[in-house]
């Protein structure tokens, strides 16, 4: 029942019930993926079950009923310790003070806001201004913790969230934690950026790889938990690339707005008026916030995608941007021949150029060069000369 | 849940377990004092989770019941009272809570008390009676010697080992070892106990009790001190301690015997001169005298000072760190102490000479290794 909790995963799952069931839980895990494909829930979801008073199902499954289900499910177990990264305080002492004690007011009401958003979402990215790195003192707490009796009997699980972001005097202080395991202590280490982790710290853990999420399994998602309407939920799985809570963020930015945007943007590289071209571009990208572009770029290769499907399929069933199917149709009349695939190829070079910092309108410049060469099979820049 | 109470025995009670609330958690529910109001008694309990704090105190109460209330505010408004009654109100349904004074009113909101975490159940295996003021002085006596190393969690702690004839406390931070054993306060129950206690915990207890006596109990996992008002329950560090009894030297065959505090004065002047890293001092100890010697090649001071002793041995010349000398001297309280030395690079046993006021002390302090 509470398995269901963490969406999809159904190999991690699989893996990680079988430990609980036989009992051979291993010291370490360390749970590997993309941001936001249920990691951190997963971690959460396995540490109920070693907390719950009374699991279901041969030990694999949480009640989610008793106490210690619920406090861990809030984060607030006294065996549960949740590890992430916090921001430095004000002349901060990284061996002598603890790690939230020189921090602001201000800024432990938040941290504590966003582990109480993290506990009623597993999903949410816990996002504090200034905290990029999991501290060292946060790592020698969690040692001394550990040195300690267990405050409650039974399992005691440290979760390490983004264990990445450990620095290297953190992580090498960890490392003696993890190669001394005490008996009934499980560590999960979580991470979206595998290759910053240090090998000596990969050697020692349990690796589980999750996967991508399935659109469909994001669809449902959205619909069920978020109340989203199917339509806009299918479209925003569609680019989400797998990460419930980048479906999420999706989701509550104006993404069909930008839907609109990108397809005018190709409508104006088409209508061959460099003067046109050159305000269009102005207006869409008075926003320098990259992620921003970036998201727009994958709306055109996504729409693009959508012309293809259709001069392929002829059918409408697979198509993304339903609601602009007239436009996808009469482009696919107008244009039969064009290479869509070099076009969406070229698209995704300019996502590249935005990666790497490229200035914005002179990558928009060129792509609307681009597309319209490949519409028109003529040189844009013979044109315009 | 309603209570009066007045302001003054309130702020007194608060005080007992204000110190075991962290301030900063991200476990917000420690921030809170959970009130228990049973007749007319209510008991109060704070916690970090390492540690549990609970006092009692009388008040006229008026229906049952416990409730979470956010400690600071709570402290700092009963702090800022007049002196005179109070009364606090509950509604147990909102978690509303209204304190009344002769002359306002105070509106905060508490929390359920379910969310607080379980406190430990506790089973005495070990249990004695002590003087507060011999349990305090053992404390004194080993806390500062603890290791600040969270990577050998056993020393970070003080450990106790209760024997059926004695109590011993020891700790080490591996430069330095202090031996307590106290012959007058043998347990009961527990003959081969033996527990870490960490420092905080006893910090807390040196501190917390008011009355002459108080009771001591322990187990594996938590150890307990009470004076039958304030009950403070820690737990334990789960380790192995090292075998201490093999670090102390058996054959120191020399011997100093020196006036304590002229030794402890001299040490304070003379290591103001010493590098401020290394805080080395050079002693040289010979028949006619202690001579105690420092110097910084970086800012170029030096200073010596001649010190009467009672040596009737070889000529010695050893170097230690100079706040290690001044803790231990610092923590005995007989007038004469012996030092006993056998060559410049092992252990010398520092340890009272004459009355022994019941506690048998030794301190062992590793020597540094001197360039010429």
């Amino acid at each position: 029942m509470s398995w269901d909790s963490v969406l999809g995963q159904r190999r991690a799952k699989r893996l990680i019930r079988a430990a609980l069931g036989s009992g051979r839980v291993p010291h370490a895990w360390l749970f590997t993926g993309p941001e936001g494909i249920g990691k951190d829930a997963m971690a959460i979801e396995t540490a109920k079950v070693l907390r719950c008073v009374a699991p279901l199902e041969n030990g694999t499954v949480a009640c989610g009923l008793c106490h210690g289900c619920t406090t861990t499910a809030a984060l607030q177990n006294a065996n549960v310790r949740f590890v992430f990264a916090l921001p430095s305080g004000k002349s901060e002492d990284s061996r002598g003070d603890s790690p939230m004690m020189k921090l602001s007011d201000a800024e432990i009401t938040l941290i504590q806001e966003q582990v109480a958003m993290k506990a009623a979402d597993p999903y949410h990215n816990i996002s504090i201004p200034r905290a990029n790195q999991i501290k060292i003192s946060s790592i020698r707490e969690v040692k001394r913790d550990i040195g300690f009796v267990a405050t409650e009997s039974g399992w005691r699980i440290v979760i390490v969230s983004e264990a990445h972001q450990m620095g290297d005097e953190a992580a090498n202080a960890f490392l003696k934690t993890l190669e001394e395991p005490s008996p009934r202590t499980l560590l999960m280490l979580t991470t979206s950026n595998r290759e910053r982790m240090l090998p000596t710290i990969l050697s020692r853990c349990q690796e589980i790889r999750f996967d991508l999420l399935t659109d469909d399994e994001i669809t449902d998602a959205l619909v069920a938990r978020q109340g989203t309407e199917r339509t806009p939920a299918g479209l925003v799985s569609k680019l989400a690339e797998g990460s419930f809570s980048r479906a999420v963020e999706l989701l509550s930015g104006d993404l069909n707005g930008l839907r609109f945007d990108v397809v005018s943007f190709f409508r104006t590289a088409l209508r061959r008026s460099p003067v046109a071209l050159h305000a269009e571009i102005e207006r869409l990208t008075a926003s320098v916030d990259r992620v921003h572009i970036e998201r727009m770029l994958t709306l055109l290769a996504l729409w693009l995608r959508d012309v293809l499907v259709h001069r392929l399929t002829g059918s409408e069933a697979m198509i993304v941007n339903h609601d602009q199917i007239k436009d996808i149709q009469s482009f696919n009349t107008r244009f039969a021949h064009t290479p869509v695939d070099r076009m969406i190829a070229a698209v995704e070079q300019a996502v590249q150029a935005v990666r790497s910092n490229a200035q914005i309108p002179l990558v928009f410049t060129v792509l609307a060069m681009r597309l319209e060469e490949f519409c028109y099979q003529t040189p844009g820049l013979a044109r315009v000369a | 849940m309603n209570f009066s109470v007045a302001v003054k025995e309130f702020a007194l009670a608060l005080g007992r377990i204000s110190s075991a609330t962290p301030q900063r958690s991200p476990m917000q529910v420690l921030e809170n004092i959970l009130m228990h109001l049973d007749g007319s008694v209510l008991s109060l309990t704070a916690t970090d989770m390492d540690i549990v704090v609970t006092t009692r105190i009388d008040v006229r109460g008026e229906g049952n019941g416990s409730i979470l209330v956010p400690a600071k505010r709570l402290i700092d408004t009963v702090r800022a009272l007049e002196l005179g009654d109070l009364r606090f109100e509950a509604d147990l349904g909102t978690m509303r809570i209204t304190l009344y004074t002769g002359s306002g009113q105070y509106k905060l909101t508490g929390l359920n008390a379910v969310e607080f975490p379980q406190l430990p159940q506790f089973e005495a295996k070990a249990s004695l009676k002590l003087p507060l003021a011999k349990f305090a002085s053992m404390i004194d006596r080993t806390v500062f010697a603890c290791s600040g190393d969270e990577f050998r969690p056993a020393m970070t702690g003080v450990l106790f080992q209760f024997r059926p004839d004695e109590i011993r406390a020891i700790a080490t931070d591996g430069f330095r070892l202090v031996r307590v054993i106290d012959h007058d306060m043998a347990g009961t129950g527990g003959d081969q106990l033996d527990i870490i206690v960490p420092p905080k915990a006893l910090n807390l207890a040196s501190k917390a009790f008011s009355a002459d006596e108080i009771t001591l109990e322990a187990n594996q996992t938590h150890v307990r001190f009470a004076d039958g008002v304030t009950t403070i329950t820690a737990r334990l560090i789960d380790e192995n301690y090292p075998n201490y009894e093999s670090v102390i030297p058996q054959a120191n065959d020399k011997r100093m015997v020196i006036r304590r505090e002229e030794l402890l004065n001299t040490v304070k002047r003379v290591s103001l001169y010493s590098n401020s890293q290394t805080r080395q001092v050079r002693m040289r100890i010979a028949s006619e005298g202690l001579r105690v010697q420092a110097e910084d090649m970086d800012t170029g001071g030096e200073a010596y000072e001649q010190v009467p002793c009672d040596y009737n041995s070889d000529e010695l010349e050893i170097g230690f760190n100079s706040q290690y000398v001044r803790d231990a001297l610092d923590r005995i309280d007989t007038a004469d102490v012996a030092f006993d030395f056998s060559t410049p690079l092992r252990p010398s046993l520092i340890t009272p000479h004459g009355d022994k006021n019941g506690q048998d002390v030794l301190m062992l302090l590793m020597p540094i290794r001197l360039n010429n």
